[in-house]
């Protein structure tokens, strides 16, 4: 499975949020059941799908996909250009 | 058209697996996907139901999602109400507020030192005040929140212990001695014991063993234990879920009582048919050695109770032979309460053992090395715990060790006798098959009833019974001892203890009636029996001795409540059966009515009785 599609599953279960509707803008403010405890399921379900470790810093800043693909970006998960 | 039991069996086992899936990798994202289908899943497993209260001095919630599925993997229903946040005291004193309302059946106390008095896990052993002196304040505090609490309610109380520090501020020289942290540590775990001690109906849970058997590094995560104040690692989240759950099993009565085993390559290395009796691997060098170490497991849980049985595809004898005769075999005939040896399923040779023990299958444990058996005995015996053995016989031991479902909060004499008291069952049957008839067969067992009346010394047994009796039992409340310990002191009820013992053996404690008396009218408010020694006639022997007694009393009526639950069905109508009438139709629960002017009290001849009735 291509890394997207990893981090879509990982949201959509997390979130209960349809796959298709999971884009790179979607943000904490737009989901109800993002929530500060899913965002602690989120961030953990992603490290653990990844094998990445977040410092806890981005734990508080990472509350859209495409700032969690950002930072996975940067610790070496290719999403492509 | 597939038969609705049928379909409720397979939607049972499909469920199960879904847990078992978690259980084998319980990540967030596999944890939260089933938990969004809880009530699905909960809907297609039998279970009991449980309402816990959460009282934390962390952020508890995360931990949700995990004793909940592992609870239903346990046949369970955990519905849980959380304490605001860190207010473990104050929800403890405060009771009649949420509380209060939530009506718990058991309140879970997840203290963590750690988080109260931080000084003593930075060493800082002198802020401000003596770290000592700020432990033995959160404790007075914590028995003071328990002692309000109590007064109140008797829900259970479990209460975790406190993890042990590890940064240790004086390095190399940190001792146990006085004023070391790992000092005031101890302490404060001796005085949790204390508390709980104290207050009854509260049971200390050994959250540092927990932690220890982890690794306090990997237990912990400082990243959320800082930014969201939950320290358990995400990784860990189901191991909490299971810890808790051990400890609500008992309450819930949802212990397992037998293990049923296969033979070659689980007690024994090699195919007894192949290899022969003496080529099997048995003995002091491995691999014999990692079978005996697994029989030296198996043999102390045998000692402490559990029931032990072998189902095995081979040659009717052999297997026999070997446990008889092989000079290396730890467990021998003693231990084993039953043995079917032969080429028939084994999902059949587990139906006849639960037959043969009175016992119902999903209080049974099956370990076996073939994954072909044990696939077919979850899809056919879904109850049933079956646990496939690792490739590595070294690995046996700990598949005894990380055995679920066994715990108990006290073991009572009983207990340690069971074994033996199953294989005399057992024994027992071979002869019924010898008698004649069945009245020459009760009195070739020359049985022995003593009843006891508000006896004390039975307040342990009286309570487990109530916990782990679910086929006969009339009425099923579950008690404590200090329930029982109240019901025998009040003036208006009596608690009669029934022992049993034959030429075979004691059998202790196995029949219990709480009875609630008024001037003419007797009420039979519960009534159990050990499944284990019905079909002898004791159950009616027991309701003739205390209709004998409320009619020498005074009484013109005995009353009887059947409260039926997925498990007492088959002994609806044991009331009818003793020549009661029904007087209500309400499904929920029915009202049975002896008149006792002219009901039989008479008690068959074949058995010896004590108090005798007065004639």
């Amino acid at each position: 499975m291509k890394n997207e599609e990893r981090l879509k599953a990982i949201v959509s279960g997390v979130l209960g949020v349809g796959e298709a509707d999971i884009h790179d803008s979607l943000s904490s403010t737009d989901v109800d059941t993002w929530d500060s405890l899913n965002h602690i399921n989120l961030m953990t379900a992603v490290e653990e799908e990844f094998g990445v470790r977040f410092p806890t810093e981005a734990m508080d800043r990472l509350k859209s996909v495409g700032l969690i693909k950002r930072d996975l970006s940067s610790l070496g998960i290719d999403f492509g250009a | 058209m597939t038969d609705p039991i049928v379909q409720r069996g397979i939607a049972h086992a499909e469920a199960m697996a879904t847990l078992d899936r978690v259980c084998a990798e319980p990540t967030v994202i596999h944890l939260v996907s089933a938990y969004r289908r809880f009530d699905e899943l909960a809907a297609a497993i039998p279970h009991a139901a449980l309402k816990m209260a959460c009282l934390s001095t962390f952020t508890a919630e995360p931990l949700t999602p995990a004793i909940r599925l592992a609870s239903l993997r346990a046949g369970i229903r955990t519905d849980i109400w959380t304490a605001p946040f860190g207010q473990v005291v104050p929800t403890l004193i405060d009771a009649d507020k949420g509380l209060g309302r939530f009506a718990p059946d058991v309140v879970l106390v997840a203290a963590r030192l750690a988080d109260v008095v931080p000084d003593l896990y930075d060493g800082l052993l002198n802020n401000e005040a003596p770290t000592a002196q700020k432990v033995a304040d959160y404790l007075d505090q914590l028995s003071a929140g328990i002692a309000a609490f109590r007064q109140r309610s008797q829900a259970t109380l479990l209460i975790q212990d406190f993890e042990r520090p590890c940064f240790l501020v004086a390095g190399l020289n940190e001792t146990d001695s006085a004023g070391s942290q790992i000092d005031i540590w101890q302490s404060a775990n001796r005085r949790l014991q204390d508390v709980a001690t104290v207050s009854g109906n509260c049971y200390v849970m050994g959250y540092d063993a927990l932690v220890a058997h982890h690794g306090s590094a990997s237990w912990i995560d400082p990243r959320t234990e800082l930014y969201g104040r939950i320290p358990i690692a995400a990784k860990h989240y189901w191991d909490y879920g299971q810890f808790v759950v051990r400890y609500l099993r008992p309450l819930a009565g949802k212990t397992r009582k037998v293990i049923i085993l296969d033979a070659d390559n689980t007690l024994w290395g090699g195919i007894l048919g192949d290899d022969g009796i003496d080529g099997i691997k048995l003995g002091s060098d491995f691999p014999g050695s990692a079978f005996v170490r697994f029989q030296r497991r198996l043999l102390a849980l045998q000692q402490r109770g559990i029931i032990l049985c072998i189902a095995s595809k081979n040659e009717p004898g052999s297997v026999e032979n070997v446990v008889n005769s092989h000079p290396e075999m730890v467990l021998r005939p003693d231990h084993i309460a039953c043995m079917r040896v032969s080429w028939s399923p084994k999902p059949d040779a587990v139906r006849d053992i639960a037959e043969t023990l009175n016992l119902s299958p999903d209080s049974f444990v099956f370990i076996d090395d073939s994954p072909v058996e044990c696939a077919m005995m979850r899809e056919t015996l879904p109850e049933v715990m079956t646990i496939q053995l690792p490739d590595d016989p070294a690995r046996y031991a700990d598949v005894i060790a990380s055995l679920e479902g066994f715990d108990q909060f006290t073991l009572s004499e009983e207990d340690k006798q069971r074994g033996a008291m199953y294989k005399a069952e057992a024994d027992r049957k071979q002869l019924a098959s010898a008698a004649v008839d069945l009245p020459s067969f009760y009195r070739g067992l020359k049985m022995r009833l003593s009843i006891g009346i508000n006896d004390e010394r039975f307040v342990a047994r009286a309570a487990q019974m109530t916990q782990r009796t679910n086929q006969f039992n009339m009425h099923t409340i579950r008690c404590s001892e200090d329930d029982i310990r109240a019901q025998m002191r009040a003036a208006d009820s009596e608690v009669l203890t029934l022992s049993l013992s034959d030429r075979f053996g004691d059998s202790g404690v196995v029949g219990l009636a709480v009875v609630e008396k008024s001037a003419n009218r007797w009420l039979l408010h519960m009534l159990l029996m050990s499944c284990r020694v019905l079909g002898r006639t004791v159950e009616s022997a027991f309701v003739a001795w205390i209709s004998k007694r409320a009619l020498d009393a005074g009484a013109v009526e005995l009353r009887g409540v059947f409260v039926p639950t997925v498990k007492n069905a088959p002994f609806a109508d044991f009331y009818h059966r003793c020549g009661f009438e029904p007087t209500t139709t309400d499904t929920d629960a029915v009202l049975w009515v002896l008149k006792l002017i002219s009901a039989d009290t008479t008690i068959p001849d074949w058995f010896d009785i004590e108090p005798a009735p007065s004639t």
